[in-house]
Order: C-alpha cells, then structure tokens, then sequence
C-alpha cells in the first residue's frame, strides 16, 4: 500500500513539474508570480506517505525540477526533501485541523522558498538580488494556500486514505 | 506482558526514526553533492548529460501540454479583455489622430536616426536575420526565480551556447544550455544577467543588470554628464552583435561625484508572454574575430568580457 502511495505521489510529481513549467510559469502567474505547485504537491502527497516515502518523492522530484529547470542541479532536491521531512513531523500536529493544515502549506511554502534563495545564494546564483524575491516569496505562499484547497482533498483521494482520518476531518 | 509489548514497540519506533534520519542526512549530502558538482562541471560532463536526457525526454511532452493550453490561455486573454475593447477602440481612434501629426515629426527624427546608427556601428539587420531562426517558447522556468525559457529548437538548427536570443521588440537574453532538440534561454532580467550597452544620443557606455523584475538597472563609471529618460538603450559590441535594442532609459539622472551613474531602464521586450523568438547565430568568440569592435576603455570595470 505504501509503495502504491509513493508510485502514485511520483507520478503526480511529474505532472506537477510539466504543469508549472508550461502552465504556471507562462499563464497562471497573476502579478508575475506564479503558484509554487511543485512544493505544494509534494507537501500534500507527504501527508498521506510514510516519512521515507515523503523524502523519496521531495528528492526525485526536486531533482526532475532541477533537470527541466535552468537552476544549479540539487537546489530543488534538497529543498522538497526537507519540505517533505518537516510535512511528516508536523501532520500529527495540523491533521484534523483545516485552519492549521492550511498555515502549515502556508508556512511550508515561505520556508521552502526561503531555504531555495538561501542556497540558491549560498551557490552564487543572485536569487536576493532580484528586487521582486519576498514579493514572490508571499505571493507563491498565497496561491499555494488557495490551491491547497483542491489539491489536498484531490491527494487524499488519489492515495485512497480514509477521508474521515485525513487532513479535513 | 504489557510492559514487554511497550517495550518492543518503543524499539521498533526508534529503529523507524534512526532509518528515516539516516535517510534524511543521505539524501541532504547527496543533494549537496550534486551542488558542488554541477558547479564544478559548469553544468557539462555527467550532470550536462543527465539535463540533455532530461531534457529530450519531457521536451515532447512539455510541447503537447503547450500545445494544448495556448489556445486556452489565449481564448480566455481574450474573455478577460472583451470588455475593455470598445474603450480601447475610442483611445485607439484618439491615438490615430495623434499619429498623424507626429508622422510629420518622423522624418526629422528618421535622419537624426541614420545618423545614430552609423556612429553606434550597428549590423545591419538582414545580415543578422540571414544568419539566424525563428524558434517557439515551449516551457517557462521551473520556479518564480528561474528567469528561462525553453524553445523547440536545439543544436541540430545550430544553436549553440551564448548566442543572443532577440524578438520583435528586442534582446531577449542568450542561449543558457543546449540539447540536439531544445535549448534554454537565460533572460535579460535574470539578475545573474548582464549586458554591456550603449545609449543614444549620449553615447555613455555601461551595463545593464537583470534585477530579477520589469526593469533593468544601467551602470556606468564613464558617464560624466546627465542621462535623460528615454533614450535609447542598445546593446555594445562584447557578448552580443552592437545595435540589438535593449530599451529605453526610464528615468533621468546625474552622475555622482566620483561614482558613474545608476539609473533604470524599461526593457523593450514584454517577457510575460514570449511566444516566438529569433536566435541569432552569433558568437563573440567567432565574429568578433571578423568585425571590428567598438573600443572599450579597459578601465572601466562595469563593461563585461565574455
């Protein structure tokens, strides 16, 4: 069950990777940002997954974005690895509580982004150099939590947990 | 009974805990080793293998969800601006008038234009069109600060690393990475981006910066007088072909004791929405070797070598 889960959550990763660099980069990025829909996937999929599962699925597809993307090889992988391992810690917390359950995707996207500039920084890419880098920060943090709303509910499903058990009961 | 269950249990939970921690620390390191390996390679060798089968793997894919969305996204563009056409059409008839009287104006400004040209030693342009093609953005970057974009067109219509990328309006970046199929375009508001430019008429020679949003931020150590909104800014024989438009100087300012000038420009190109572009066969290496560049100061550290 667990590695139909992990299959199921790869499989939605790569979607996600095609979807936000065709769609999202180039038509749903209203005020010039688009949504973080890659971390957003990875974050609701880690919900229903084991902890090795989560960071299994964050590395692989950080490392897919990373390829397709023209960004220094691992940035990514490590950035949904962690987002992975820190949604697993803290669904026992959130679950069961929609308003916390949203602040965490929230506060998972500001972080992931966040630690992607660091590191991004850190590896001499000039990400706190772009003028516009905490406005698309809080802006992907608002999109992610709207399209949660739809994507968590949609994951639950997709990886057949008891809806009762999940992270809208 | 009950303790030993407890106790097997609390074995079994830490055992779990140990392996998906070592798991973690494993995959970090192994992250971080693929950092300092793609910098090293400067993105060839194993990794630049790794993103060219990537690359050819998805790019079909990538092309039919393009495909598929464009017509969407237009057809909904258009939805969401039908109400605005009727006040467009009165301010487009308005502007048609204004249009008229300033035709008048064109002809000076056309001569005093041939002029500017011939003292920036621009290419002409059928000479860069001979030697370039027509290539279609197929993906964006994968997050809000990868500043990229993908095209249909690879090193098997001879696009090769560096060449100037430009579109109907003007520089749009170069070529970042090539694979036979597809290749990435690094933009010119990537703030790891920088162009040596020219502005007309003032002539002052700097650099234009990405800063990662709308505008470009124009440096130089050489000015020594005023720059005024909205003269033109072109690129300067160095990394790309002299004459590419970059854009217009939006704002005006003087030049600090000691300091150059800093002000902004407004990039002629909308990167919002890039569906087509022309990548121009041009590498600095290559042709510069056949024209002559324009002469840079070497003390001025704001013009980049390539």
């Amino acid at each position: 069950m667990r590695f139909r889960n992990l299959n199921i959550g790869l499989l939605v990763g790569v979607v996600a990777v095609i979807l936000q660099t065709t769609v999202f980069d180039r038509y749903v990025d209203p005020f010039g940002v688009a949504p973080d829909f890659v971390l957003l996937v990875v974050v609701a999929a880690s919900y229903q997954l084991s902890e090795e599962a989560a960071m299994l699925l964050g590395f692989s597809t950080g490392l897919l974005t990373d390829l397709l993307g023209n960004t220094l090889l691992g940035v990514w992988a490590l950035v949904l690895t962690v987002a992975g391992y820190v949604t697993v810690r803290i669904r026992y917390r959130v679950e069961g509580n929609p308003f916390l359950t949203l602040a965490s995707i929230f506060a998972l996207t500001i972080a992931g982004e966040l630690l992607y500039a660091i590191l991004g920084t850190l590896f001499g890419q000039q990400v706190f150099s772009d003028v516009n880098a905490f406005k698309k920060v809080l802006l992907a943090a608002v999109y992610n939590l709207l399209l949660a709303a739809l994507i968590l509910p949609l994951m639950a499903r997709l990886m057949q947990k008891d809806p009762a058990a999940g992270v809208w009961a | 009974m009950l303790g030993g269950l407890t106790s097997k249990s609390t074995v079994l939970t830490n055992q779990r805990f140990a392996r998906s921690t070592a798991l973690f620390i494993s995959l970090i390191t192994l992250s971080f080793l693929l950092m300092t390996f793609d910098i090293r390679t400067e993105g060839g060798g194993v990794i630049g293998t790794l993103r060219d089968g990537a690359r050819t793997l998805f790019d079909p894919v990538q092309s039919a969800v393009t495909a598929v969305v464009r017509p969407v996204a237009d057809a909904v563009d258009g939805l969401v601006n039908l109400a605005g056409l009727r006040s467009e059409n009165d301010r487009l008839r308005e502007q048609l008038e204004d249009a008229n009287r300033i035709l008048v104006e064109t002809e000076s400004i056309r001569s005093e234009n041939e002029v500017l040209r011939e003292l920036l030693q621009l290419e002409l342009p059928g000479e860069l069109l001979s030697r370039s093609t027509v290539a279609r953005v197929q993906a964006g970057g994968s997050s809000n600060f990868d500043l990229s974009i993908v095209l249909d067109k690879g090193a098997d219509e001879g696009i090769a690393i560096g060449q100037p990328v430009v579109n109907l309006q003007g520089l749009v970046g170069h070529i970042e990475t090539v694979t036979s199929q597809s290749s990435t375009v690094k933009l010119l508001i990537d703030p790891d981006h920088a162009v040596a430019v020219r502005l007309a008429p003032s002539d002052y020679v700097g650099t234009a910066e990405g800063r990662g949003s709308s505008d470009l931020k124009f440096v130089s150590s050489r000015a020594d007088g005023p720059v005024a909104a909205g003269e033109v800014v072109v690129t300067f024989p160095n990394r790309y072909p002299a004459g590419l438009v970059v854009g217009t100087v939006a704002r005006s300012a003087e030049p600090a004791a000691g300091a150059g000038i800093q002000t902004t420009i407004d990039p002629a190109v909308d990167f919002e929405r890039l569906d087509f572009v022309r990548v121009i066969f041009f590498l600095p290496d290559a042709d510069q070797g056949e024209e002559e560049p324009a002469e840079v100061d070497p003390a001025d550290e704001s013009v980049p070598t390539p």
